[in-house]
């Protein structure tokens, strides 16, 4: 059975049932993983409650496997009214419907376990946050597609109008058009060109989380070892530093390169006549798809280390629900210079031959943030840890003092708003740059910002709030501040396409 | 104007609808007391977490019924001073192609909302704004809470008659 009649009510496939039972048998292991840890190691009360024990282990599993049966059994997924309609649950009994013409996005993914019971999720995204739950866990690829087709192709008639064709390929080439592959090689270069340390940070804080809170189990069980680890390094004082030193740099590089492989691996980004698609993931597979009217931010990161490699980052902002706004967007981090203009150049179409003017963010904005974030800290923290010694007032100094300012002044000659006819840029930034594109008319609603001290200096912050995150524009003369207001809203009601 | 919005003007800017020169509707008076029995409540609340925290130390209990009751009063005639200001510059204005409302005393803010990106529109009452006789209107987008566009201390008639108008702005555009 490969096709599927969306009339009529159906089910997932069988292998869905296992899934289930995996997912549900998973999370009950995670979740009384310390109660297993007893029967692990305190063998007496195991050998004393054996009967006990082993029947209450046959009754939980019996009860997960009827509940990943009846979970099965009720679970219908159908089109009817054009409305996509699921019901699920057989105690809580949930009766999802969405109307055709509000789908977001279609996004289609595998994790290992789907990889082995060869089967797909399938999931649904509205531009309300209360649907989220549309998700079938488990279908054909095959089936995935061809629902995902069906979907598509029901809105197409909304969908396709306003968007110019400007592609100089021939008629009767492919339809698919891949703009940008990753090889092993481009992420050994994109790791290398993140931001290493975060991922080291996150790792070493992770693990010293993990080690706190197991201390009492660790310490009880392996304190010899690490009265061992500290003699090794008694009596030398810069030895630990460096060996940690190292080791962090160490973790930092092999983490980094390896959530890199994992997260991009074997990724491709697709341009097709409706819009972008991207697949990469070495263990969970994952497909998202971007309609180009659902575009709202398109967005680009240069760093110092990516321009030496020529590449850049790329995130694609799509319209969804409040809750789903990261995940639905479009990442790729190793993509060609070249292909970042190509990608522009296909979703604004008229945006490199307009005029634009530019404008700086005033300095105000950056004394300001300097005194709050630079003066004030050296100024306050040594009274609150009383140690106002000149040891700690210059490694203060040149800890922090120094390095945020010089963030802060680098940053004061980034940001830089530019206004054309239809579009606005934000560049932003210290020792990376960012760039945002939106276009002006699929801003959903502005709000204008302005304390008594910046009337006084006749500047004005600007927020615009899009379907996918707000763009802040701070501290810019008044006088162009309210023109902008004026022209956005202009903008918005005057120009009829639809926003997504 | 001390600069230009842009280089190269398809459009004359200056002739746009203004957002400078709107007057906006203030809101009914009676929902400054509703902003000051609320400060009062407010208030109580705090006075009462405050006691009940130093109820155990009975030296410190008679201290705080020495000091409660001036602190509370400036404490009120400082938050009423505030809020007759907060209250004076709010104001709503209904224009052909959006709504506006502005509001702050130190930081001020303005929000539109053109009507083409309205979701929906709600009108409610609670309990104490139905003593008062004022209801709030709240315009949704799609842009998550910071989109959204609350406007408190409306007549219930006139909160009606701008539901009306907007819901007939909105299906005209469709």
């Amino acid at each position: 059975m490969n096709s599927i009649d969306l009339t009529k009510p159906s089910r997932q496939n069988v292998a869905g049932l296992i899934l289930v039972l995996i997912n549900s048998l998973r999370s009950f292991f995670s979740r009384f993983f310390p109660l297993l840890l007893i029967f692990i190691f305190k063998k007496d009360f195991f050998n004393q409650h054996k009967t006990l024990v082993i029947l209450g282990a046959i009754a939980i599993v019996i009860l997960l496997i009827v509940n990943a049966i009846l979970y099965y059994l009720n679970f219908w997924f159908y089109i009817e009214d054009d409305q996509f309609v699921l019901r699920k649950g057989y105690i809580n009994k949930k009766n999802i419907q969405i109307p055709l013409d509000r789908i977001q996005s279609i996004n289609i993914k595998q994790n290992v376990v789907q990889q082995f019971l060869k089967i797909v999720t399938l999931e649904i995204d509205t531009a309300g946050s209360a649907n989220k739950e549309v998700k079938i866990i488990a279908l054909k690829k095959e089936q995935a597609d061809e629902i995902k087709q069906y979907l598509l192709n029901n809105r197409a008639v909304s969908e396709d109008t306003d968007i110019p064709q400007e592609d100089n390929r021939t008629e009767h080439s492919v339809k698919e058009d891949v703009i940008t592959k990753l090889s092993v090689s481009d992420l050994i270069k994109v790791a290398f060109s993140s931001n290493m340390f975060k991922a080291g940070l996150i790792v070493t804080s992770t693990l010293y989380g993990f080690y706190d809170r197991y201390k009492s189990y660790i310490t009880s069980n392996y304190q010899d070892q690490l009265d061992n680890i500290e003699q090794t390094f008694d009596g030398s004082d810069i030895m630990p530093f460096v060996m940690v030193l190292l080791l962090f740099v160490v973790v930092s590089v092999v983490v980094s390169l390896i959530s890199t492989v994992i997260k991009y691996y074997d990724l491709s980004f697709v341009r097709n006549s409706n819009g972008f698609q991207i697949i990469c993931g070495l263990l969970n597979r994952r497909q998202i798809f971007v309609p180009r009217n659902k575009i709202q931010i398109y967005s680009y990161t240069i760093n110092p280390v990516r321009r030496l490699f020529d590449i850049v980052t790329v995130k694609i902002k799509q319209a969804s629900g409040n809750d789903v706004k990261e995940k639905n967007a479009i990442s790729i981090p190793g993509c060609k210079t070249l292909s970042n203009q190509n990608i522009i150049d296909t979703i604004f179409t008229n945006a490199h031959n307009q005029e634009y003017s530019h404008h700086k963010v005033s300095s105000y904005y950056f004394i300001r943030l300097w005194f709050f974030m630079a003066l004030l800290p050296i100024a306050i923290v040594p009274w609150f840890i009383q140690s106002y010694t000149l040891y700690a007032a210059i490694i203060g100094f040149v800890v922090w003092f120094i390095p945020v300012s010089v963030m802060l002044y680098l940053a004061s000659k980034k940001r830089v708003i530019e206004i054309s006819e239809d579009y606005m840029i934000l560049q932003s930034g210290a020792i990376s740059t960012e760039r945002k594109i939106v276009e002006l008319y699929k801003i959903q609603s502005v709000k204008y910002r302005q304390s008594v001290f910046m009337k006084r200096r006749e500047v004005a912050s600007l927020v615009f709030i899009t379907a996918s995150g707000n763009i802040t524009v701070p501290f810019i003369n008044a006088d162009v501040a309210t023109e902008l207001y004026n022209y956005t809203l202009y903008k918005i009601q005057t120009v009829n396409k639809e926003w997504m | 104007m001390s600069s230009k919005l842009f280089v190269n003007n398809q459009i004359d800017i200056s002739e746009l609808p203004d957002i400078s020169k709107i007057s906006y509707t203030k809101l009914k008076n009676s929902y400054k007391t509703v902003m000051n029995i609320r400060t009062v409540i407010f208030l109580l609340l705090l006075c009462v977490a405050v006691g009940f925290t130093l109820y155990v130390n009975t030296l410190l209990t008679i201290v705080f019924l020495y000091v409660a009751a001036p602190v509370f009063i400036t404490l009120l005639l400082l938050f009423t001073i505030i809020n007759s200001k907060v209250f004076s510059y709010m104001g709503y204005a209904v224009r052909d192609n959006d709504i506006l409302f502005r509001k702050g005393f130190i930081w001020k803010k303005t929000v539109a909302v053109p009507f083409n990106r309205i979701q929906h529109l709600e009108v409610k009452q609670g309990i104490l704004s139905k003593m008062f006789g004022v209801s709030t209107v709240v315009v949704f987008t799609a842009g998550g809470n910071m989109g959204d566009l609350t406007i408190p201390g409306i007549n219930p008639d006139e909160s009606e008659k701008i539901r009306a108008f907007v819901m007939d702005k909105i299906s005209k555009n469709e």
